[in-house]
């Protein structure tokens, strides 16, 4: 029921979504959803607020959609859910799936460029 | 002298709020004529190895809210400014242009800027160019610019190898590209202010600033306590976001923070049949120049992460981008950018509210960029081009680039910018203008700007040469009268 649970099955279901068949090595998904939520806390104040109100609200949006929670769905669900809100008309809710989709893949393929 | 405890400082002769490039180059003009100078900065003061370059770690050490924060608007517009010693020049590419002449023209006759003039600029470019040493590449262009410019000639465009603020090394890569790195402030103008007795004050933020008698009392936060430091003369070189804040919550509003410009960005991919990049591919500096559209079409950074977040929404998506990245290549074109956003501090609020109003003319140039830009990747050879657009498709030939629209929706998401600028502007046009032509703030003595902020409205260009050239004039000027 906390925060941090309901970023570890966004993780989850973004590591499901794009890299399962990728066949690389990231790190565990507790590991990414700790950084984005340290992300979150270093975001501008005006933006932090918002951010983990929309998220609290993506958790329970899973109810209307499928019946539970979002952090509670199996990933084939969390997907259905993701793409509900990537494809809303309200442009926050597209926003919040770009920022995690984005921090995730930024996080999880981090790599030496040099 | 890195200062460790700033409650023993002394008054100081000037103090400079910021050590991005127009704060680095006040310090160390202002420190070399003789001046005791206290250079405040409220990031920390890292090496430039202290992290990979545009590496998720590098936005945690060295960027202002992570790297992570957007001015509000229809589309909301994300942004990114650096936050340590050497601001924005320890993170950038280090794209370097003297100002366009039209520009500085443009300046003159609408904000009534005194004695600016290519002539006038040129012994600060010079100056400056004698530290930094801007340089193009010798031999191999990686290949990311060879195909932008091969793309480029073939539809009759104008392509060039931008000069780079860096120090290439002796060694190259396996495709033969030299290797190179960043030039930023703490490896030019700051040991050269540190060597001329200059005082550092890292990880120190500036809330508010008042006048007492003849000098100004900075009030600053420095490790979790409440520090004030005397100084007759303050130079605000915060940033363009930072400045006119501060400016704000020291009451200090005329023209300040009304006028924000950017220069928005967005960025496509293109997929080629044979290899074109690698993990190491240095920084591509190519640029074309898209008259009609009035925009830059340039190479963006091509890491695994950043190619697969640039493929988020296409069909086979950021999987695809892994399996394919040696076949990747991503690009941005980036528009003018017009003068319609603000920076407003607060109350009770760290950060100031951000806000842009994408113009009509932004959305054209934008569509008409991306389009140009495609068509041009397309006569490079690229096989496909993946735009980035909600639900557009993906572009194979120049009949379907043709197709793409010529303005971008207001909703589209995807745009971000890096370059922010012009909320406080120079000049003598009282009306619309923060500063006097030097840098001065109006009706305030002692009390001055230089840094992007500054600038009369968007260069169309990398602004960092503007910015230090206009710094080194100031502080000229300060050291004169
Ligand atoms: C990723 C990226 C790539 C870029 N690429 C290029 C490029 O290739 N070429 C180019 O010309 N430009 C580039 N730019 C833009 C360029 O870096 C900036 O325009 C330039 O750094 C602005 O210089 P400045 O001195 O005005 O401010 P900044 O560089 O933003 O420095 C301001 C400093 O002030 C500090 N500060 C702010 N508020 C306070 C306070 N209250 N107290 C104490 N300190 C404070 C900040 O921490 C910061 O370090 C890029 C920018 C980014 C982010």
């Amino acid at each position: 029921m906390s925060y941090s649970s309901i970023v570890v099955a966004i993780s989850d279901a973004f590591e499901c979504e794009h890299l399962q068949d990728a066949g690389i090595e990231t790190p565990d998904n507790d590991v990414i959803a700790a950084e984005i939520i340290g992300a979150q806390h270093r975001m501008p104040d005006y933006l932090r607020a918002p951010m983990f109100i929309l998220t609290w609200l993506f958790d329970i949006s899973g109810i209307a959609l499928t019946g539970r929670r979002f952090q509670y769905l199996d990933q084939v669900q969390k997907i259905r859910c993701i793409n509900a809100w990537r494809d809303s008309r309200i442009s926050a809710c597209r926003n919040l799936v770009r920022f995690y989709e984005s921090l995730f893949l930024l996080i999880a393929l981090q790599e030496d460029i040099h | 002298m890195i200062v460790s405890d700033p409650v023993a400082l002394e008054r100081v002769e000037v103090a400079i709020i910021g050590s991005g490039p127009g704060g680095s180059v006040v310090a160390a003009t202002l420190a070399n004529a003789g001046k005791s100078v206290l250079l405040i900065e409220e990031g920390a003061n890292l090496p430039q190895d202290s992290c990979q370059p545009f590496s998720f770690q590098e936005m945690k050490q060295k960027y202002r809210a992570g790297g992570i924060a957007a001015a509000v608007g229809r589309p909301n517009v994300a942004y990114a400014e650096a936050s340590c010693v050497g601001g924005g020049s320890e993170v950038n590419s280090g794209l370097y242009h003297r100002t366009p002449d039209d520009v500085l023209e443009e300046w003159v006759h609408e904000f009534s800027v005194e004695d600016l003039s290519p002539a006038s600029l040129e012994p600060h470019f010079a100056a400056c160019e004698t530290v930094m040493q801007p340089a193009t590449y010798s031999a191999a262009l990686p290949a990311a610019s060879r195909l932008l410019r091969e793309g480029a000639e073939a539809r009759g465009m104008e392509s060039s190898d931008v000069p780079r603020l860096v120090v290439f090394d002796d060694t190259l890569d396996p495709q033969g590209v030299a290797r190179s790195a960043r030039r930023s402030m703490t490896e030019s103008f700051i040991p050269e202010f540190l060597a001329a007795d200059g005082k550092l004050l890292p990880k120190t933020r500036v809330h508010k600033l008042r006048k007492q008698g003849r000098n100004w009392q900075i009030q600053a936060r420095w490790q979790n306590r409440n520090v004030q430091i005397e100084a007759e003369n303050v130079f605000i070189c915060a940033g363009a976001i930072h400045s006119p804040a501060l400016l704000q919550r020291s009451g200090i509003r005329l023209n300040a923070g009304r006028s924000l410009s950017m220069q928005p960005m967005i960025k496509l991919t293109a997929e080629f049949a044979e290899p074109v990049n690698y993990p190491g591919m240095g920084i591509a500096g190519e640029q074309v120049r898209d008259l009609n559209s009035d925009c830059s079409l340039g190479c963006a950074i091509s890491s695994r992460a950043h190619l697969a977040i640039n493929l988020v929404g296409v069909d086979a998506g950021p999987a695809y981008a892994i399996k394919q990245q040696s076949h990747l290549v991503s690009y941005y074109v980036m528009a003018r950018g017009c003068t319609d956003g603000s920076v407003r501090a607060l109350p009770g609020f760290d950060d100031p509210l951000v806000s842009y109003r994408l113009s009509g003319r932004e959305l054209d140039n934008l569509g008409s960029g991306l389009k140009v830009l495609t068509g041009v990747l397309v006569a490079a050879g690229a096989s496909r081009v993946y735009t980035g657009l909600h639900r557009q498709p993906v572009v194979e030939n120049p009949g379907q680039a043709e197709q793409l629209p010529d303005r971008l929706a207001p909703g589209t998401d995807s745009i971000m910018t890096i370059h922010l600028m012009a909320s406080c502007p120079m000049g003598e046009a009282r009306n619309r203008t923060a500063v006097d032509s030097w840098g001065k703030v109006h009706g305030h003595t002692g009390l001055y700007l230089a840094d992007v902020s500054t600038l009369c409205s968007s260069p169309g260009i990398n602004p960092q040469g503007t910015i230090m050239a206009l710094a080194r004039r100031n502080s000229e000027h300060f050291l004169r009268v």
